[in-house]
């Protein structure tokens, strides 16, 4: 038995072809969904949850920073119609078949999520969430035993979890030059080769060399940079109104996730202007992008915001299923990724895949 | 009175909250993919985008444009039937069912800020119950426009008399004044001291948009600081 909570696997960035397989190959399949969206057509029973609006969770905010961080979801309205939060129906599943989560045995999701802050509470690692303090000071307040807020005891320390959303311990990466200004931007190069050392990978760089950058090292293979005139690499993106798809399902947010390209109820191809003059291309022709996992066809936006060896197309339309402001409406970029796996991560890579631009004369 | 509008684009993010909000507010309808691909998606507020320069120094300033309310507004005087004109607090108004629809005012706006109705307005159920009591929607064949919200105008008045005072600043916010998070939209009245539209509307910053064309707009944009 699979049981699946807010997320759309037939609809993200995945490889859907194998994760439709292994759909249909797992006897029963239980879906936790606030809408009816592409997984659901696989799913054996749809059972509705709360939306992140009406429920606790625990969340990783950017989940590419090279520090801890934990943040804490509070629900801003109690959950309507009687659905449950997915941590609720967890933590009961797991009361009633005798599985001890936590040795406190929370009677909730938000009491097990207090719980589970407890241990960071007593290693005495990081702050809650602040602004304006430099990690020199940060740094400096902990070697004399201070912190940036005072918390004696656990309940303080839970407050303040409250209030300022998360936890986080940037004090773990040391701060880099950068731009002659003492900055936390990136990891050091120090720690770039150390990465790549521990991943038994090599760079396509210039090597490491003085005045190198982690951003000036390549690892991609050579041979993905796009040299043929209609060669482009894709680069999905997601809007602020609809960012992963989910805005799809509401027709307001499907008119104006295009707002600044005049766009409504579609994606986009951005390209930069000197390929599409190269291209004979002007703004609003129709093209279409191919791939070696398949086809689409986009109106153009020519814009110079966009690198010229990248097509940059919004995520967020072209859905299957979730209702009928987003069923069949608009196209998915998805399906033009090939997913090839990024060796620094080890994740699939959904910005890297070369595709090729059409004209299509209509 | 001169009611007016200042947007500071140092503090817009150009994240289309406004734009949101005011389709929501007044029961601007929703147009269809097809229709919307006709050019006919209807937006009182809209988000321009303009790009400045060439990469590395390349800036791209947005701009949040609703009904200008222009003082001397060019819909009005082509106005055949006289379903648009200029009130006397300076808010450019629509008299929907006077409106013939021949859209000589769209043509005469020199900032485009007029949508045609196409369509009879629709809503799904379920949407229908989200809709505004307050705003009267549009029939089919006529032009609307931003109002400056005038129906929080209405009310905001009406319970000024009944509290025996007179209006205050704050009484009456257009929803994009209302919903803008970081407050770059400021409402306010332009020929009063205590509000805070009057200092801003004369600050070194301010600018109208397409100022040579005498049609002296009531929405001030304070520029960015480079």
């Amino acid at each position: 038995m699979l049981m699946i909570a807010q997320v759309d696997p037939l609809y993200l960035p995945t490889d859907q072809k194998p994760w439709q397989e292994w759909l249909s190959r797992i006897p029963q399949v239980v879906q936790f969904a606030t809408l009816i969206d592409d997984t659901s057509p696989y799913a054996d029973l749809v059972l509705p949850t709360t939306t992140y609006l009406e429920q606790w969770d625990m969340t990783l905010p950017v989940s590419n920073l090279p520090f801890s961080q934990l943040g804490l979801q509070q629900p801003t309205v109690p959950p309507l119609n009687g659905a449950r939060p997915i941590g609720d129906v967890l933590l009961q599943l797991a009361t009633e078949t005798g599985v001890a989560l936590l040795p406190e045995k929370p009677k909730s999701y938000a009491g097990y999520i207090e719980a589970r802050m407890r241990p960071i509470f007593t290693s005495g690692k990081g702050t809650p969430y602040f602004e304006a303090v430099s990690l020199n000071f940060l740094e400096e307040l902990r070697k004399r035993g201070w912190q940036v807020y005072s918390y004696p005891a656990f309940a303080d320390f839970w407050r303040l979890l409250q209030e300022k959303g998360g936890w986080w311990d940037p004090g773990e990466y040391p701060e880099v030059e950068w731009k002659k200004r003492k900055k936390f931007t990136f990891p050091t190069v120090a720690r770039f080769d150390a990465l790549l050392k521990e991943r038994a990978l090599l760079s396509h760089g210039e090597g490491t060399q003085k005045g190198d950058t982690p951003s000036n090292k390549r690892l991609e293979s050579p041979t993905r940079k796009t040299e043929a005139p209609d060669s482009f690499l894709l680069a999905p993106f997601t809007t602020l109104m609809n960012m992963t798809g989910e805005g799809a399902s509401q027709p307001l947010l499907q008119e104006i996730s295009g707002l600044i390209p005049r766009v409504y109820w579609n994606a986009w191809a951005e390209m930069h202007p000197e390929r599409a003059k190269k291209l004979s291309l002007e703004d609003g022709n129709l093209i279409r992008v191919v791939s070696g996992k398949g086809s689409v066809t986009l109106r153009v936006k020519v814009v110079p915001t966009v690198s010229s060896e990248i097509l940059a197309v919004p995520f967020g339309s072209g859905h299957k299923e979730l209702g009928r402001y987003a069923k069949n409406i608009g196209t998915n970029p998805v399906a033009l990724i090939d997913h090839p796996v990024d060796p620094l991560s080890g994740r699939t890579s959904w910005q890297s895949t070369q595709v090729r631009v059409e004209k299509v004369n209509k | 009175m001169k009611w007016g509008m200042v947007i500071d684009l140092q503090k817009c993010t150009g994240c289309g909250e406004c734009v949101a909000a005011c389709k929501l507010e007044n029961n601007v309808a929703i147009v269809e993919p097809k229709e919307s691909e006709m050019g006919r998606t209807m937006l009182w507020m809209d988000m321009l985008t303009v790009y400045e320069g060439e990469y590395p120094r390349l800036r791209v300033r947005q701009f949040p444009r609703p009904c200008m309310h222009c003082d001397h507004p060019p819909c009005t005087k082509v106005c055949p039937v006289r379903a648009t004109y200029k009130n006397e607090e300076g808010i450019v108004a629509q008299i929907y069912p006077q409106c013939i629809g021949c859209r000589y005012c769209m043509a005469a706006c020199p900032y485009t800020v007029k949508s045609f109705n196409w369509y009879k307005p629709e809503w799904a159920p379920g949407i229908r119950e989200t809709a505004n009591p307050d705003v009267s929607v549009r029939q089919v064949g006529v032009v609307e426009k931003c109002t400056f919200c005038v129906h929080r105008l209405q009310k905001a008045k009406e319970q000024a008399k009944s509290d025996g005072r007179n209006l205050r600043e704050g009484d009456f916010q257009t929803a994009c004044a209302e919903s803008c998070p970081t407050g770059a939209i400021v409402f306010g009245d332009l020929e009063n001291t205590n509000h805070r539209v009057n200092p801003l509307s004369r600050s070194p910053r301010a600018t109208r948009l397409m100022e040579d064309l005498g049609t002296e707009p009531k929405v001030i944009y304070l520029k960015e600081v480079d």
